[in-house]
């Protein structure tokens, strides 16, 4: 199953539009769950949903075999940390898909991380989808950076106390 | 000695699951969350949690509910430590947790790694302590000590 999810603020029609293409041009039979906020988008390629309960979204989350997302950062984390591949697509200001463009760099700053893949246009988008079987997941060992923000705060919460 | 408490608070999406990566580094001390939405899969059912209104600049109209929801908090639990990871409800928690004279701290998204948001440039100048995850754009004000990947 692919997990689709562009998060509740504000929909991302042109991301669930190139899937479902993609999913027209290539007849895949993975089956497609698409949570895409306040968005009346419909399709017949896969199962559509405005909203998922939490509880509903682990079970995707951990039935899926990988995900793909707008750049959003609980997006990401949550891949990370069922260690499952992710290809995400940023949102565009200029296009009135976000307030401002900070999923482009996002997308630029994860580039580089294990398990994320990054896709700004159809063409890099269509490539990675009909790869998937080739993408590995991320979210090994807590990186060092991870341990030190942990000790540091514990730190800080130690010494906070009145 | 009082013993510590922390009202841990967030939006929902990236706020909060970075809010929860931080978890490990409560595990001395009591913990409220708050949040704009149902109670969230990270949370067991002994953690003590409270929904609060969502705002953003986008949608302020709620914002008299939100700061009387967070006054509530505050008064019933009595927190001696705020930690937020934003958005706005966090910098407003952070505002009123000043007047209460509680210790305040501000962890900025780790999706901001061009520039620190305006919420975080605010809370710089009110939170005790400001943190950026991004080591290039730590200054006097806002230090890096490290991030939740």
């Amino acid at each position: 199953m692919i997990l689709v999810t562009v998060g509740t603020q504000i929909p991302f029609d042109r991301l669930i539009a190139l899937v479902d293409d993609w999913i027209s041009e290539t007849g895949t039979k993975q089956e497609v769950v698409a949570q895409v906020g306040s968005s009346d988008y419909s399709s017949n390629n896969m199962t559509v949903c405005q909203s998922v309960e939490p509880e509903q979204f682990e079970k995707y989350i951990a039935d899926c075999d990988f995900i793909i997302s707008h750049a959003g950062m609980g997006s990401i984390l949550t891949a990370l940390r069922v260690k499952k591949p992710i290809v995400i697509f940023p949102r565009k200001a200029a296009l009135g898909e976000h307030r401002n463009d900070h999923q482009l760099a996002t997308a630029k700053s994860f580039a580089n991380v294990d398990g994320v893949y990054v896709a700004t246009t159809k063409e890099e988008l269509f490539s990675l989808l009909s790869n998937s079987s080739n993408l590995g997941g991320g979210g090994g060992e807590d990186s060092n950076d991870y341990k030190q923000l942990l000790s540091n705060m514990a730190n800080i919460l130690e010494h906070s106390s009145s | 000695m009082k013993r510590r408490k922390i009202l841990a608070i967030a939006s929902p999406g990236g706020h909060w699951v970075q809010l929860c990566r931080l978890i490990p580094a409560f595990s001395e001390s009591d913990v409220v969350y708050a949040c704009t939405y149902n109670k969230a899969s990270e949370l067991s059912d002994d953690d003590n949690y409270y929904v609060i209104g969502d705002i953003s600049r986008d949608s302020m109209q709620r914002i008299f509910s939100v700061i009387s929801g967070i006054i509530k908090i505050l008064k019933k639990e009595k927190p001696t430590i705020i930690i937020t990871t934003g958005a706005l409800p966090g910098l407003i928690t952070i505002l009123l947790g000043r007047f209460y004279g509680i210790k305040t701290i501000w962890l900025d998204s780790i999706a901001n790694s061009e520039k620190v948001s305006m919420s975080g440039k605010i809370a710089s100048y009110l939170a005790h302590n400001c943190f950026t995850q991004w080591e290039g754009l730590a200054d006097e004000r806002i230090k890096y000590v490290g991030r939740v990947i």
